[in-house]
């Protein structure tokens, strides 16, 4: 899992790289005429896409009581279509992946008791609409804040010994977020993006399984 | 016509700029998304031991008790004969030197007696309150999974043809061999008559050991062993 992260950002980093390189000439020296002419604002399609790997976090002292620990298995796609220099319309397809370990679990009733090792899981798919304002065009970095809502499907699942107990359910999401996007080359930028994962009464009426997502990813424009 | 121009505009800079880069990194988040965490499951990852009891009850009253000498062994019948599978309570005993079975019975009325109840013997003039029966089952399990390719091409039905007569399903096979113990007490001061000749014991507490047999018998044997230990130690009933 670390060699994966590793490898993805050696490979956005030499992105980076080779696009420094494309302002020096053969010579080695500094082409300032071709740094003039480089595009100075780059929205100039109203389209982008965005491919993100993302990280999260439980908020909510449900999701805690179930699984406490962090996930490092997320991902997600979006497109957005530019109304105007600042507004945007789109939508997203993401998946994020809870899992826990809990050894030597001691249930005890009134009448008796179990003990075993468990093994939880929960899993997000969620289908969202969103709106982005676009706060900033600087030439190198792209701020932006924005809201989700749409829907999220979810699957949990418990195994104690050799028995699966699972329940799926599909929530209201409500997904509030801001981010920057930090420009690669022309028309690709580097997305850094923070939402909070609102999704209260799954299962029952009462529970949160809020999170927070962490999101990290190109985006093509 | 907006729009066209924007797909345009996006497909030559996908072509020109750095579109490609992007589908070189695509694979690495599929990879990601694709799966989530993984953990390798021991042996002791699938141990369950559990309890119940009659909570009517008050285990404090009795003192005495008969447990029988050997254990009582649930066989796997299903595929006797040629395709028969081996009895692993047998297979234990042989391979532990019936270890496997005296060790469990000491255990339990050694945990017992430590709870201040009386074993009684068939020479003895007493009549036992509790009965005390160990119940020793293993089974291979035998999954098969089925996966149905969404589109496959038959060549008598044609493509994406599915009935279930005829399965074109991929299968895999998954064996385990599961092993359980029961540990049961039966109230003999309260027998239910259900006709002149016939009574019916009730089983006021029953503690149960889940779990796979194996790496090795001795392995499985001491799992099993440590199972009865929880029982007695999380046991509240006859300890109130």
């Amino acid at each position: 899992m670390t060699r994966n992260i590793v490898l993805i950002l050696v490979f956005i980093f030499s992105i980076s790289e080779i696009s420094a390189q494309k302002y020096y000439a053969a010579d080695g020296n500094y082409n300032y005429e071709q740094e003039e002419n480089k595009p100075s604002n780059d929205i100039n399609t109203n389209f982008y896409f965005g491919i993100n790997y993302s990280g999260a976090v439980p908020m909510s002292n449900d999701f805690k009581n179930f699984i406490n620990s962090s996930s490092l298995y997320g991902a997600s796609f979006d497109v957005h279509y530019l109304l105007n220099e600042n507004y945007s319309l789109g939508g997203e397809v993401a998946y994020q992946s809870f899992s826990q370990k809990f050894e030597n679990v001691l249930i005890v009733g009134g009448d008796g008791f179990e003990k075993s090792n468990q093994f939880r899981e929960l899993m997000f798919i969620d289908f969202i609409v969103k709106g982005r304002y676009h706060i900033n065009h600087s030439d190198r970095i792209l701020t932006y804040i924005g809201i989700g809502v749409g829907a999220s499907k979810i699957l949990a699942e418990k195994h104690v010994s050799r028995y699966v107990y699972a329940d799926d359910d599909t929530n209201l999401l409500l997904k509030p977020e801001l981010g920057a996007m930090f420009r690669i080359t022309n028309g690709l930028y580097l997305n850094a993006n923070y939402s909070f994962n609102g999704i209260w009464g799954s299962f029952s009426s009462d529970t949160d399984l809020s999170y927070s997502k962490f999101t990290f990813g190109l985006i093509l424009k | 016509m907006k729009i066209r121009k924007s797909i345009e505009s996006y497909s030559k800079k996908f072509r020109s700029l750095g579109g490609f880069q992007l589908l070189y990194f695509t694979p690495a988040l599929i990879l990601l998304a694709s799966c989530s965490r993984t953990y390798e499951k021991t042996y002791e990852d699938y141990d369950l031991v559990n309890l119940k009891y009659d909570t009517e009850i008050d285990f404090t009253k009795f003192s005495t008790y008969t447990i029988a000498d050997t254990l009582t062994i649930v066989r796997d019948t299903l595929y006797n004969g040629q395709n028969s599978y081996p009895d692993f309570n047998i297979e234990m005993d042989e391979n532990t030197d019936g270890e496997y079975s005296k060790s469990i019975i000491l255990s339990v009325k050694e945990h017992l007696n430590s709870l201040g109840l009386t074993e009684l013997t068939e020479s003895s003039n007493q009549t036992p309150e509790l009965r005390v029966v160990i119940t020793s089952m293993t089974l291979k399990q035998i999954s098969r999974y089925v996966w149905y390719p969404s589109q496959f091409y038959d060549p008598w039905w044609g493509s994406g043809y599915y009935n279930n007569y005829y399965t074109y399903g991929v299968y895999s096979y998954q064996s385990s061999n599961n092993g359980s113990l029961a540990i049961d007490i039966f109230d003999l001061t309260n027998p239910q008559e259900l006709s002149k000749d016939e009574v019916q014991l009730n089983s006021i507490w029953h503690a149960n050991y889940e779990g796979l047999v194996g790496p090795t018998y001795d392995a499985y044997t001491q799992r099993v062993l440590d199972g009865v230990d929880e029982v007695f130690m999380y046991d509240n009933a006859f300890k109130n």
